[in-house]
């Protein structure tokens, strides 16, 4: 009975152990995506060439190699008709990477709505549409000297968009720089910043008392803004690369991965009233 | 009335533990009355002492003590690991002693006991050789796979030298691995994740004092050979309330005293690892022992030769014990351990070279154990000194390193009642946690750390009727350099009838001290240990566990067991799509659901043992951008070491003179992160040149751990023979690891696609050179 018992056992232990070894070892991998480029890149109308950056979307994560880019670049001006054949470039990079920049000499137009083509020779295909936005100049209204916080209003006339704000005050203390984001207003007619002075240059103060620097000056403040098309938005709001890393979270590309947009960048430079820098505390002459 | 020994089935005197005091009468007014009464107390009598081999004078866990009074009635308790017993409430009077245990020849004696006497009384048997094949059988009953307890199995050294392995001696890692639950990686990097915990939630106990990384980095050894070994209790969960600190699981060893009566040694050599033990007396009183280890890899001298592929480890312990019976009723023993470990982790198969890690255990301990002659208390105090430092990256530059030292001191005592036996203790520590780790590290940017710790705890054992046991505890655990206190009840229960056992056990666990490793990946070891932070909840665990076991025959054993564990405040892998991928970390909860299922099977000659393990570990991300990315707040998945389905099957047979065994595992495939492709990312946040921004590599990744790796199985073998020559005995052995040559993944790269496998087809030889 024990002997039979044993035998039973062995049987189903050697069934199990050679009836196993067929199972499979390799690993099955999924279907690859189906995008085949990713883009990235602006429209620029202040800029004599325009010019985007295209991926290959690969299988393998490999040292980038300075070999050709199956693919042709073009773009379609959809306000005129213009189409026009982009040309390779590749770069080397920092840290010896290689990238496929496709560039072509001509300013986009303002207001003009653009498309950009990626193809494949085997038929594969991406596109994105962007539009330019419109001519905007900032202007900015003195703060009024009797409210405390001291605020002035930028507003970018007809912008639908300001990404990359800046807010960079050059004094005898040093140069102090704020970073505001893309924390503008829509109004109607523009987008408004709201410069938040006082509150501002407090650290110039707290820095002159410690460097011991009197009397404290004010050469001149810079507002800057990148004037952006309308859909140039982070999700949650926030440019963070931890985020919008994850493909497809700040996207526009059809077929593929990547952002285009359009977009400019404009600057200001504004000297405070004698008044205002009074009350801030800035010495006037 | 006197009722002779001639009128007790001999079965009684070999039957297993007795873990309650019988009383067949007064139970009601004894249950009443009892506890802790100092009045009734006075009036009753208290057995108590050690039971030991008296061939070596190592104590004798499990042995049975039983008294007969006069009126028939019997009373009993089983030694502990030091051998301790203790038997309560005993009417003044004339008894009949008969200690015994499988295997020695049974003493017997008459003692008789006065009022408020507490009467020590040791005892050492003599082995009975004629009985040695039924022996083996029925000591290895008394734990084995199939008697594991509400979550508690108690691992025996036989037990562990059963198991074929790449080395003759035995190790704890291989035997653990046949374990249900308990989940590894690959054959290398001694990670083990018990049903569903992380290797830093597990607490590993060496006589006492904590372990913080004693597993080897070739996952076959840890710093436990079988041949220093008395017994392991290991908890897969639902742990009592003298244990704490950790959420998942524990790993208690206590060590063998060494031989008292001679001196004894063994060498043992294979193409992975040489070692050597040396133990004897340190005087002639018989009082006084040593027990010393030490082992060293060859690997690369070695078994190199015997795989075509490199297997850059190398690693050594060095164990060294003084065990001393101090008194007739004190013992102090005093336990050296020293580990080390360095290797490179998995294959270098993308653009980075694989870093280093090294890694050394250190560690010192006092116990000493007394009986105070008053009242029937068993005392042991404890000083204990751990001490981890890790390394990563070259050897004169390390990229990290860790040290995290920690001096334990304890008081616990046991007060034997009877009906009662309630267990207290207190404990202090200071913990000394330092570590440069080259920047922000899993959001963690510490570098030093004083961290104390002070708490007592509570765990009566009430066991009301004959059969029944019911260990309600609690445990207050205070850290008052982070003032933090934590009240953890717990319970443990078990009720036996007949052949059948069913068992319970549930409780509130709490870690505030944390093994922070690079999650980048499975395989990676390096771990620092850090405080919570304060702004983030400490993790926490919850368990509950329910079992039954079934002696189905004199052979046959069965055991089935379901258990929970609910985590929360887990720390893991922050999500990205850069390939560099990032060393933060976000929170998240767990709930782990599973049962084991163990059949065992014994006869003198062969031996065969049934494992299926089946759970489920989900993880509940709270990454603040999951929202974002996939339209929900918490995002489930299974965790890299969910393994749902395994198996273990071990057989072992002597056929004439040799002793054969064979073991089969089998695991269903782990999940791991499957990536759709490779791009770019450019961060689009203004009016950038593109002909200037280099923009990063990026990873196009399905849902996390969507995917899942092949499964795993492996048969290993192994042939051994005894000879006697010169005095000595003589033990060769051959093995085969990974019989028919499986490939076992170890670990997918993700990015080129290319695997890593664990160790293929390996066959192997060991001598042991023992003089006992």
């Amino acid at each position: 009975m024990r002997t039979r018992s044993n035998t039973i056992l062995l049987r189903v232990f050697l069934a199990l152990a050679i009836g196993s070894m067929g199972c499979e070892e390799a690993i099955i991998l999924p279907n690859r995506t189906d995008a085949v480029f990713t883009i990235y890149g602006l429209f620029n109308p202040k800029s004599d060439t325009q010019a985007v950056r295209v991926y290959t979307v690969e299988n393998v994560l490999d040292v980038t190699k300075p070999e050709p880019i199956d693919a042709v670049v073009t773009s379609v001006d959809l306000t005129t008709g213009d189409t026009r054949v982009w040309v390779d470039s590749l770069v080397k990079f920092i840290k010896g990477r290689y990238g496929h920049v496709f560039y072509s000499p001509f300013r986009a137009e303002f207001e003009h709505r653009y498309r950009i083509e990626v193809d494949r020779s085997d038929g594969a295909h991406v596109e994105v549409t962007t539009t330019v936005p419109p001519l905007s100049e900032p202007v900015v209204k003195e703060p009024d000297p009797d409210i405390f916080e001291l605020i002035a209003r930028v507003l970018w006339p007809d912008a639908p968009n300001l990404i990359d704000i800046k807010v960079v005050y050059h004094t005898n203390v040093g140069i102090l720089e704020w970073d505001y984001g893309d924390s503008s207003d829509r109004v109607p007619g523009g987008q408004v910043v709201n410069v938040q002075f006082r509150a501002d240059t407090r650290d110039v103060f707290s820095e002159a008392i410690r460097a011991g620097i009197s009397p404290v000056q004010l050469n001149r403040v810079e507002i800057s803004a990148v004037v952006a098309d309308a859909e140039w938005v982070p999700p949650d709001g926030r440019f963070d690369p931890d985020i919008l890393v994850e493909p497809g979270t700040l996207t526009n590309v059809q077929g593929g991965f990547g952002f285009v947009s359009a977009g400019y960048k404009t600057k200001i430079i504004w000297l405070p009233s004698d008044e205002v820098l009074d009350v801030a505390g800035f010495a006037t002459e | 009335m006197f009722i002779s020994l001639q009128h007790f089935p001999r079965r009684l005197w070999k039957s297993k533990r007795i873990q309650a005091v019988v009383c067949r009468r007064n139970i009601l007014l004894v249950a009443v009355g009892l506890l802790l009464s100092s009045e009734v107390y006075a009036q009753t009598a208290t057995l108590r002492g050690f039971v030991s081999d008296q061939s070596n004078g190592e104590s004798l866990p499990g042995a049975n003590v039983s008294l007969l009074d006069a009126a028939g009635d019997l009373f009993g308790a089983a030694a502990n690991n030091d051998g301790f017993y203790a038997i309560g409430r005993l009417v003044p009077g004339e008894y009949v002693v008969v200690v015994s245990f499988v295997g020695f020849t049974s003493h017997v004696d008459t003692l008789r006991f006065a009022r408020d006497e507490i009467h020590s009384y040791n005892v050492a048997l003599a082995p009975d050789t004629e009985e040695l094949g039924e022996v083996v059988v029925d000591a290895e009953r008394t734990a084995g796979a199939a008697r594991v307890l509400a979550g508690l199995q108690t691992v025996l050294p036989a037990e562990i030298d059963r198991i074929p392995s790449v080395d003759i001696a035995g190790d704890l890692a291989s035997y653990l691995t046949l374990l249900p639950g308990v989940v590894t990686i690959g054959d290398q990097g001694g990670q083990f994740f018990i049903r569903g915990g992380e290797p830093w939630q597990n607490l590993v106990l060496l006589d006492g004092v904590l372990l913080y990384q004693p597993f080897h980095i070739l996952g076959f050894f840890s710093a436990f050979p079988s041949d220093i070994l008395n017994s392991v209790d290991f908890y897969a969960g639902g742990f009592g309330a003298r244990y704490g600190g950790r959420i998942s699981s524990v790993i208690d060893v206590t060590t063998r005293f060494g031989n008292k009566r001679r001196f004894a040694g063994a060498i043992t050599a294979s193409p992975f690892i040489i070692g050597t033990r040396l133990e004897g007396p340190l005087d002639e009183t018989g009082k006084h022992s040593f027990l010393a280890s030490f082992r060293h890899s060859i690997i690369e001298q070695g078994a190199t030769h015997l795989i075509d592929r490199p297997v850059p480890f190398q690693f050594d312990d060095f164990f060294f014990k003084v065990h001393s019976a101090l008194t007739r009723d004190s013992r102090f023993s005093f336990t050296l351990l020293r580990t080390y470990d360095r290797g490179k982790i998995g294959e270098d198969v993308g653009e980075t070279p694989l870093a280093e890690v090294r890694w050394e255990n250190q560690m010192a301990g006092l116990r000493y154990l007394v009986l105070p002659g008053s009242i029937p208390v068993l005392a042991e105090f404890r000083i204990g000194y751990s001490l981890l430092t890790s390394e990563l990256g070259p050897n004169d530059a390390p990229i990290r390193f860790a040290r995290t030292s920690r001096v334990n001191t304890s008081a616990d005592l046991t007060f034997y009642g009877g009906l009662v036996d309630i267990r207290w203790g207190l404990f202090a520590r200071t913990l000394n946690l330092s570590s440069e780790l080259g920047g922000l590290f899993q959001n963690f940017a510490f570098d030093k750390e004083w961290v104390t710790e002070v708490g007592i705890y509570g765990e009566p054992e009430f066991k009301p009727i004959r059969g029944l046991s019911v260990a309600p505890g609690i445990r207050i655990h205070s850290f008052p350099s982070k003032r933090e206190t934590y009240v953890e009840p717990r319970v443990r229960a078990s009720y036996e009838k007949g052949a059948h056992r069913f068992s319970g056990a549930m409780g509130l666990y709490h870690q505030e001290i944390i093994g922070v490793s690079d999650r980048r990946d499975a395989t990676s070891v390096f771990t620092a240990w850090a405080a919570v932070p304060k702004k983030s909840g400490v993790p926490e665990a919850i368990h509950f566990i329910l079992g039954y076991n079934y002696t189905i025959s004199r052979r046959l054993d069965m055991a089935v067991e379901g258990f929970r564990k609910w985590y929360s405040n887990l720390f893991i892998a922050e999500w990205t799509a850069f390939p560099r991928l990032t060393t933060r970390i976000q929170p998240a909860d767990g709930d782990v659901v599973g049962m084991d299922f163990r059949l065992e099977y014994r006869t003198p000659k062969f031996y065969g043992q049934i494992n299926y393990g089946l759970s489920s570990v989900k993880y509940d991300a709270k990454q603040e951008s999951l929202e974002l990315w996939f339209g929900t707040a918490k995002f489930r998945f299974r965790p890299a070491h969910d393994r749902r389905h395994q198996v273990n099957i071990l057989a072992s047979a002597k056929v004439k003179k040799f002793d054969l065994t064979a073991r089969w595992q089998f695991g269903s495939g782990l999940p791991y992160n499957r990536a759709l492709g490779f791009d770019g990312f450019v961060l689009m946040d203004t009016a950038i040149d593109v002909f200037g921004e280099p923009g990063d590599r990026r990873v196009i990744y399905e849902q996390p751990f969507n995917g899942v790796l092949p499964t795993y199985h492996r048969l290993d073998l192994s042939v051994e023979r005894t000879f006697e020559a010169a005095g000595a005995d003589i033990t060769l052995q051959g093995s085969i690891l990974n019989a028919y040559d499986r490939s076992n993944i170890f670990y997918l790269d993700v990015f080129t696609l290319q695997r890593a496998d664990q160790l293929p087809f390996i066959p192997s030889f060991g001598i042991k050179v023992e003089v006992n």
